[in-house]
Formats: structure tokens, sequence, C-alpha cells
């Protein structure tokens, strides 16, 4: 492992001293693992709380800042935050408006959220928690996890947040979302883990993963390395698919690099997909083509798409102003 | 040895910790193959926390001590190994009645444990987890506590079945955590997480060894 770091137990702790200090008028460090917003909220807009691994920049903490999340427990690399990180955070953005806890569908995240969200509760905090599930899997009976599809809830539910919508409007909003996302990974290369130099899963020299998930888990479809085109016909048929995708049909598009996919092959990717639904008549209404949630140096992508109607089109656009992603 | 003492329960913990501190750089190995390679790096964090937190309360009655340790494990920010291990040590908080028990109460110390970490956990024998030693290792001791065994035939024949227990999961098809989407091919690879179990374990009963 060739890496930039200096004791292997604190990359957390001088990864988010690192995005603070880099970005002091976006957000700002409180209690070593909460990324909050340099300038809150007005109490009396819902607050978007989410947690989540480190290690994956710049999701998920690099998503706090004006338009998107209000507060972020970070836990370690690739491992969510305990409990109490958790509740320090909603304890951090408590009030009357209430908050929307963002959580994706890995087992640590879940179990974490549970029961930070009862202890919350107990204290008489107002929360509504929505599950990122939007991962295409091999098979339709498996459970999706949650991958980059978080970045289009924290977007889109933190406008609504900010134009002053209720806990319960912005509430379904995320539902809807989440009903009307999906994700895809395709796995290239193998991430290391950066505290071990381990490296996490198998795959052949020549070899790619599809529905590969975020860390390389395994459990995906195999098969030999194929051109951008034909990597992006097979992803997105999966897409369209989970999605009943047709003619006439409205998407926001991202192309999500993984960590070693350089910004060339997901602008590659971005134009295969585009040529691709513009073949089945589905508009591209909105689009991203850059890192969301990296894995290391893994090597491939995330295709990740939303259906949108006006509503949803209209908070796409909607200004934001974070670390990872801005829109003037 | 007949009663279960506060001393015997900080001594396990620390055993227990060092062994972990031993065998972390294999268990992120052996979690590689079906998860992201870092059970070890998480589980040796939460061990860490563990033993400096027992060591920090020992002067503390035994609930309270086991509180402290499980609130401090839940602070570790080890993905689903701090709420894990966290509720089950503060299962043990919950049914530490007295500083010293007798084989009953160690029974009942141990069942509530095992209580409070399937109401997270949520999985099943068989599920390739680390219920699948826990949960042989806490009923086995149960057994032979209620039977009249001492503490160390109960420790030792408990470290048994959490390490066939682990061994086991090598047959098993995952259906938690993130070696689940791998179907029969996880099927050969023995749970990362049920083997902590069985090093956590194995350390009880050493400690009962002298």
């Amino acid at each position: 492992m060739k890496k930039f770091i200096n004791d292997p137990n604190d990359l957390t702790k001088e990864l988010l001293l690192g995005m603070t200090k880099a970005y002091p008028s976006k957000v700002k460090l409180v209690e070593e693992k909460l990324v909050c917003r340099a300038v809150e909220k007005v109490e009396s807009k819902v607050a978007i709380v989410s947690l989540g691994g480190t290690g994956h920049e710049p999701a998920v903490q690099g998503f706090v800042g004006e338009g998107m999340m209000d507060v972020c427990a970070a836990g370690d690399i690739w491992a969510a935050p305990g409990p109490p990180t958790l509740l320090s955070a909603l304890k951090q953005v408590n009030r009357d408006a209430g908050i929307l806890l963002v959580t994706l569908n890995h087992a640590g995240d879940v179990m974490s959220a549970n029961m930070a969200k009862q202890m919350a509760e107990a204290e008489g905090i107002k929360v509504e928690e929505i599950l990122t599930t939007e991962e295409v899997r091999p098979t339709e009976d498996e459970e999706g996890r949650g991958l980059g599809g978080c970045f289009f809830i924290y977007k889109i539910c933190g406008a609504a947040a900010e134009q002053g919508k209720s806990l319960e409007e912005v509430s379904a909003l995320a539902k809807k979302l989440n009903e009307n996302m999906a994700t895809i990974a395709v796995l290239s290369e193998l991430a290391t883990h950066p505290s071990t130099g381990g490296v996490c899963g198998e795959l052949g020299e020549n070899q790619m993963e599809i529905c590969a998930g975020q860390h390389g888990e395994g459990g995906g479809v195999v098969m030999d390395m194929a051109s951008s085109k034909e990597t992006i016909k097979i992803l997105a048929d999966k897409l369209v698919e989970k999605l009943s995708l047709k003619s006439g049909d409205d998407i926001i598009c991202i192309v999500n690099g993984s960590g070693k996919t350089t910004l060339m092959e997901q602008y590659i990717a971005f134009n295969d997909a585009s040529e691709y639904f513009a073949g089945k008549g589905i508009n591209i209404v909105g689009g991203h083509a850059n890192e969301v949630l990296t894995v290391q140096e893994a090597g491939g992508y995330q295709l990740m798409v939303l259906k949108a109607d006006a509503e949803i089109k209209a908070l796409w656009e909607a200004p934001c102003d974070t670390p990872g992603y801005t829109v003037k | 040895m007949s009663d279960f003492t506060k001393e015997l329960y900080i001594k396990m913990l620390t055993l227990a910790a060092d062994k972990i501190a031993e065998e972390h750089e294999g268990l992120s190995k052996l979690d590689a193959a079906t998860g992201d390679g870092d059970h070890g790096v998480t589980i040796h964090r939460t061990m860490k926390a563990v033993k400096e937190a027992a060591a920090a309360a020992s002067e503390k009655p035994l609930a309270d001590l086991a509180k402290d340790v499980a609130m401090k494990v839940m602070m570790c920010d080890g993905g689903s190994t701090s709420p894990l291990l966290g509720s089950y040590i503060m299962g043990f908080g919950n049914a530490a009645p007295a500083d010293t028990l007798n084989a009953e109460q160690t029974a009942c110390f141990f069942e509530a444990a095992l209580t409070n970490f399937f109401g997270i956990s949520k999985a099943e024998l068989g599920d390739k987890t680390m219920m699948d030693a826990m949960r042989p290792a806490t009923e086995t001791l149960a057994k032979e506590l209620r039977a009249g065994s001492d503490l160390t035939k109960s420790f030792n024949a408990a470290a048994q079945a959490a390490a066939e227990g682990a061994e086991k999961t090598k047959d098993y098809v995952a259906k938690f955590g993130r070696a689940r989407t791998m179907g029969e091919r996880a099927i050969g690879h023995q749970d990362a997480g049920a083997t902590s179990i069985s090093y956590i374990w194995g350390a009880f009963a050493q400690a009962c060894n002298g």
C-alpha cells in the first residue's frame, strides 16, 4: 500500500480536521466526529442528519452544508459510528420542526441508527428515518444496500427542508425518492483498507464485477472487462428494468467514480449513458459525473438514476454549498 | 472455583482483549474473504476499549462497571461491532445483583447478555454471524452451571461450544452483514465475527483456568 498517511489509527480524525479546515465557510467540526454546517439553519426548518463510515470521501460527511445536510455523524474507516455519536448529532439539531435521519442500508449503520433513534425519542427528539435501499442486486429477492443514492436524498430533501417544508412532507419526499432511484455498481479493481493495507475481495486481472456493492464484498456477477459503451448497456438495462423506465420519462443521471477510475472515464461513461437513454427516448434532465461516494482506490463506478417529476427537478436545481457538491 | 466474582469478570474481559490483540490481523484476513476486511480492526479497537474501561471502573459495583464498559464500546464507532458488543455488555449490567454471583446468578448474568445481544443482532443460528458462537457458548455455560459443574468446567465447555459454533459457520450461507450478498460463495469461509466470539469465550475459560 502506498498512501500518504500518518498514524493509521488517526485517519478519520485527521481527514475530518482537514476537510473542515479546507472549507471553513461551509463546515465545522464539533466533538471530533460531528461535521456540522458552518452557519446553522434556522430552527423553524427541518434538519437533515446522516451517519456513515469514513474513507468514502466526499461521502457522506462532505455533503454537509447549506441546502443539503445539517449534521453528519462520522464513524471510522468503512465503519458506522456507534449509537452515542449519532445521538449527539441528533441532539445537535434538536428542534420542534423535526429531523430527517438518512440511514444507508448496511448492518452497522442500521443497528446504530435504530439504537440512537430509540434513545433520541426517549428524550423527546422528533425524528423520522429514511433507510436507503436503492442498490440493484443480481436477483430480485435480495434487499439492496444503500449506495450513492443517499446523495439524491441529501440534495433534494435538503432543498425541500431549506424551503420550509414540514417533516411530514420531507419524509414523504424521501420515501418517494428511495422508490424512484436505483444504483448499480461495477468494480474493476479492488480497494485496500487504508488502516490495514489488506485488499478487499478477489477479482481477476481482466475481470469486472457487476452489482459489486460498496466495498468489494463480492456477490456480484463477474465477467470479462468490456468497453465503456458495453458496460453502460449492461448497467443501464438493469436500472431501466428496476425503475420500469419508458420513453418520455425524465431522469437525473449520475456517474459516481469509485476512486481509481478517472474523470476522463467518468465523462466517457456519462456520454455513453446519455446516448443509451436517448436511444430509449428517456430524457436526462439533470446530471453529474464525478466522485460522490468512493471506496479508496477501487476501480469502477456507480451508475445512479432517479426518475424525476417537476418537483424533484426543481429541488435538484436549487442552490447548495457543501465541500462535496455546490449548485449556484 | 465456585462463585463468579467481579475480579474474575475483569480478568475475563482483559484476557479476551489480549487474545483479540494477538489475532486481529488474522481476523481481518478472514473478513476480507466475505466482507470488507476490517473486522480485525474494529474488534481490536472495541476490545481495547473494553479492557481500558474495565480497569478504569474496577472499583465500581459489577453492574455499573459493565454499564461503563458498554458505553465505551458503543462510543468506538466500529460499525456493527459497537452496537452488538455494546448491547451484549449492557446486558451484563442489567443482571448483576451483586459483585459475587452464585451458579444460578452467573447463568442468568450471561443469559441476560445474550438476550440483549439478540435484541440488536436478530440473527438466528446458521446465519453465519457472531451468534453462531455466542448462543451455543451461553447455552452450554448455563446448562453446565445448572447441572452443578464448577466454573472452570462450565466455561471450558462453553469455550468448546463457541469454537465448534464458529467452525460450523464454514458450512453456512450468510444472511446478515456484507457477506449476505455472496450467497453460496460464502460457503467454506469461516465467519470472522463468530471467530472473534470464540476467541473471547476461549479467554473467558482461560481466566478460570488460572
